[in-house]
């Protein structure tokens, strides 16, 4: 069965969605936005983004806002007033309808809306890469049969079935699952671009009932923008003596700055407007600089919003409800971005309203939701789960990794290799964490084993692969394998995702609260562990290179291996690193001396050039890069550890050690921490 | 007993049903997405990158804009010449970035012109450009804002353009 797509067509703009995978997803129009708006030059068969950009040159062909006439009689009260500031002809068509006359052609706005459908349903077609037949539209509650079927028919016209027109604060109550609670009472607060909505809902059996709306068709952000232009405009006169609102650009980027700075209110406390070139006079270009600050925009546009809070009280007494009876407050439309209109809905309901979905799209989003219920394809089962926290395990020093992090769909897995911490290691354990922290220690165990019969072997070398695996119902399976032997031992743990919502954010705000700390031990447990196992390859370098090196440079080396080693018992961090610098240094002292002494033996080729030792790490890779060139056959990783057969190799492995040095530390940092 | 038995079985072959439709559909959702990120994907990363490049339009035009009006006599300026060489290094960089700029001298478009103004003029013919506009990769981030032309303000809109 082909997909219902859920279309929100709005005032102002429209926005379409569809289910994919079971969650709705908002389809981009042909520009490349979420929102697509309701403007349209029907002579020219021009929609959306395009038609607003020719406004200016045909005012008398472009339609918007053609909703407000949408099923409504020529002398309908509302209509009458529309008529006064919409700048096309509005007249009585059959039936005393109101229709738009555009170049003598009369278009019912059916017709108007439905080019702004053809327009969604052709992108929605190219998103998807099938024909969309089939839609879910939505319209304001207030809207009354014949306007419902003035709505039906734009989505014929556009060759659309219209499987079902349901009301907007609706869509927006299921977007958020609200149809899943238990019956109760809803309030949907939509303050959009150009209207305001209030509603109230009452959902039984799953079904709602609209009990009230009300609201007010000439409130929304652009009024909010007028209100920052005002001030704008004011300011620069005072400042400049010169009036932007005679100057039809200057007003436009004026208009387009006070929206700016607006959106940028509703994240930070003040916002820097500046319009270079606005203007200029004799004495040249005038620029428009200033600051606005959130305070200041939230005086500005208290009465607005408390314009809003009286369509509300009407709203709430119309439905015989009062503001503290409401369960569930819902937030819609992008002017409830601004924390003063959230702040102002909280406190008159005494509750946070839902807002996480954006409020542009949350109609659509509920529209696309229902849609995939008709369709079929929103079912209960097909709910996939997630896992709540990170699953991992303890590794070297007691640090955390992870193998599968939080909100990961399952079922699911994932398989990492690890290896052993000490030479000659016979087992590892494996302790099974759940949590958000970095340290092992401040994590949920969920269960350990041991892994044994490793054959004897140096540390880094044995290949342990740990797997994790989680199946639908959130039983996860740990299994580790010793790579060389295959034995295999493994643990079952149950319930790992039936964690409650509390306890999940616990741990959630407990691993934020204690980032940064967590953070910092973890690095110096990591510049320990490198160290450490620059102490093990270099004494290994050492004595695999025997009497290669000569007893003073052994000597400095070995002073170096002793001095950092103390500081691994006692030392700061600091302290750590920078003993650990200078031995990684010393240790390619090792290598040059070695790679001299075989220059001198025979090849001729490659005379070293490293009489000194290099200083910076960034000219010791540069050098291994090069060498890396010159010889043809890769360093095996794990070299032979026995004397090397051959001196070439003694040099290759020195030279390239210095840059493994650094992989190693990597790979040993994971290592399993020995039993 | 076999009645008991029948509608049992009716009621798992359903749910095997309902299942297999769900499973189906789940994976046809998935490989399409798979589709569509692949194939996607080229497009989504010139989306981002096209707002960023979006957001420096402004800066682009306001140092065009201050360049254009200084006096033959502070051309002469070291200062000068080197924000003039800033400028063009600037526009290098977007240029390699798939930037360039849409011809705004011909007939009226609003595919890629934006009309913020109307005066007396030679109908549809753009006569003045307020803000340049741009095309990132052929796609269009930045319609040109254009003063359009028209006979007078009430004349009818002609039909020549479609």
């Amino acid at each position: 069965m082909a997909k219902i797509v859920g279309i929100d067509l709005g005032t102002t703009n429209s926005c379409v969605a569809v289910m994919e995978g079971g969650k709705p997803k908002v389809i981009h129009s042909a520009e490349g936005e979420n929102i697509i708006p309701s403007v349209v030059n029907p002579t020219k068969n021009i929609v959306g983004r395009v038609a607003k950009r020719q406004a200016v040159v045909n005012p008398k062909e472009t339609i918007f806002s053609v909703k407000r006439l949408m099923g409504r009689k020529f002398d309908d009260p509302e209509v009458k007033r529309d008529k006064e500031w919409l700048p096309y002809t509005i007249k009585s068509g059959k039936n005393n309808m109101a229709v738009v006359e555009v170049e003598g052609h009369e278009y019912t706005p059916q017709e108007i809306s439905a080019q702004i459908l053809q327009k969604i349903k052709a992108d929605a077609e190219s998103y998807l890469g099938e024909k969309v037949t089939d839609a879910v539209i939505t319209v304001p509650a207030y809207f009354d049969d014949a306007q419902r079927q003035a709505t039906k028919q734009a989505g014929e016209i556009a060759g659309l079935n219209v499987q079902r027109i349901i009301n907007e604060p609706t869509a927006a109550a299921l977007a958020y699952g609200l149809d899943k609670a238990k019956a109760h009472t809803i309030a949907v607060y939509d303050l959009g671009g150009g209207t305001f909505d209030i509603s109230v809902l009452d959902l039984g059996e799953g079904v709602f009932e609209v009990k009230a709306t009300n609201g007010d068709t000439h409130l929304g952000g652009d009024d909010f923008d007028q209100v920052i232009l005002d001030y704008l405009a004011e300011e620069f006169k005072k400042e400049q003596g010169i009036d932007l609102k005679g100057d039809k650009q200057a007003l436009q980027r004026l208009r387009d700055a006070a929206e700016k700075a607006k959106i940028e209110l509703s994240s930070s406390m003040e916002a820097a407007i500046s319009i270079p070139f606005v203007t200029a006079d004799a004495s040249g270009p005038k620029h428009l600089e200033m600051k606005l600050s959130r305070a200041k925009l939230e005086e500005m546009v208290k009465p607005l919003i408390d314009k809003s809070f009286e369509a509300v009280k009407s709203c709430l007494k119309d439905a015989k409800t009062d503001s503290k009876d409401i369960d569930e407050v819902v937030l819609v439309g992008g002017m409830t971005r601004m924390p003063a209109v959230q702040k102002a809905v909280s406190d008159f309901f005494g509750k946070e309203p839902h807002k996480g979905i954006n409020p542009d799209e949350v109609v659509a989003v509920g529209a696309a939701i229902q849609g995939g219920v008709l369709g079929g394809e929103v079912k209960d089962v097909l709910l996939l789960d997630v896992t709540p926290l990170t699953l991992g395990i303890e590794t070297l020093g007691g640090v955390r990794t992870p193998l599968i992090p939080r909100n990961t769909t399952i079922p699911t897995s994932k398989s990492e290799v690890f290896s052993t911490a000490a030479d000659n290691q016979p087992a590892v354990e494996i302790n099974v964490l759940q949590g958000e922290r970095e340290m092992a220690a401040d994590n949920k165990s969920l269960g350990r084993f041991v892994l044994d019969g490793i054959p004897p072997a140096p540390r880094g070398v044995p290949q342990v692969e740990v797997a994790f695996d989680i199946d639908a119902n959130g039983i996860l399976n740990v299994s580790a394998k010793d790579k060389a032997t295959s034995k295999e031992q493994k643990i079952t743990i149950t319930g790992s995702t039936g964690l409650s919502k509390e306890e999940v954010e616990k741990m959630t705000k407990e691993a934020e609260a204690h980032a940064e700390e967590d953070k910092k031990r973890k690095e110096e447990i990591e510049i320990r562990n490198t160290a450490d196992s620059l102490v093990y390859s270099t004494e290994r370098t050492l004595k695999d290179a025997g009497d290669k090196v000569s007893a003073e440079i052994r000597t400095d080396v070995e002073q170096k291996v002793n001095e950092l080693k103390e500081a691994l018992k006692s030392g700061s961090t600091e302290d750590i690193k920078t003993k650990a610098d200078t031995l990684a240094e010393s240790a390619q002292k090792i290598g040059s001396a070695m790679y001299k002494d075989q220059g001198t033996a025979g090849q001729t080729e490659e005379q070293p050039k490293t009489e000194e030792a290099p200083k910076t790490e960034e000219a010791v890779e540069g050098e291994v890069v090069e060498e890396e060139n010159r010889l043809s056959h890769g360093f095996p990783l794990r070299v032979n550890f026995s004397l090397c057969k051959a001196i070439k190799e003694i040099k290759v492995y020195l030279l390239k050690s210095v840059e493994i040095l650094q992989e190693r530390s990597c790979m040993l940092s994971r290592v399993v921490q020995k039993k | 007993m076999s009645k008991k038995k029948n509608k049992e079985l009716e009621q798992l072959q359903n749910r095997v049903n309902d299942l297999e439709a769900q499973l189906k559909r789940a994976v046809a959702d998935y490989r399409n997405l798979e589709q569509r990120v692949s194939t996607g994907r080229s497009e989504l990363t010139s989306f981002v990158g096209a707002e960023l490049v979006k957001r420096l339009l402004p800066v682009l035009d306001h140092l065009e804009q201050a360049l254009s009006g200084i006096s033959e006599q502070e051309k002469q300026s070291g200062w000068v010449k080197g924000v003039e060489l800033a400028v063009k290094e600037f526009n290098q960089i977007l240029a390699q970035e798939g930037l360039d700029e849409i011809a705004a001298d011909g007939l009226f478009d609003p595919s890629f012109h934006e009309a913020v103004d109307i005066q007396e003029g030679e109908d549809n013919k753009i006569l003045k450009v307020v803000r340049k506009g741009y095309n990132l990769n052929g796609k269009v981030i930045r319609p040109a804002g254009v003063v359009v032309g028209r006979k007078t303000e009430s004349v009818k809109e002609d039909s020549t353009n479609g």
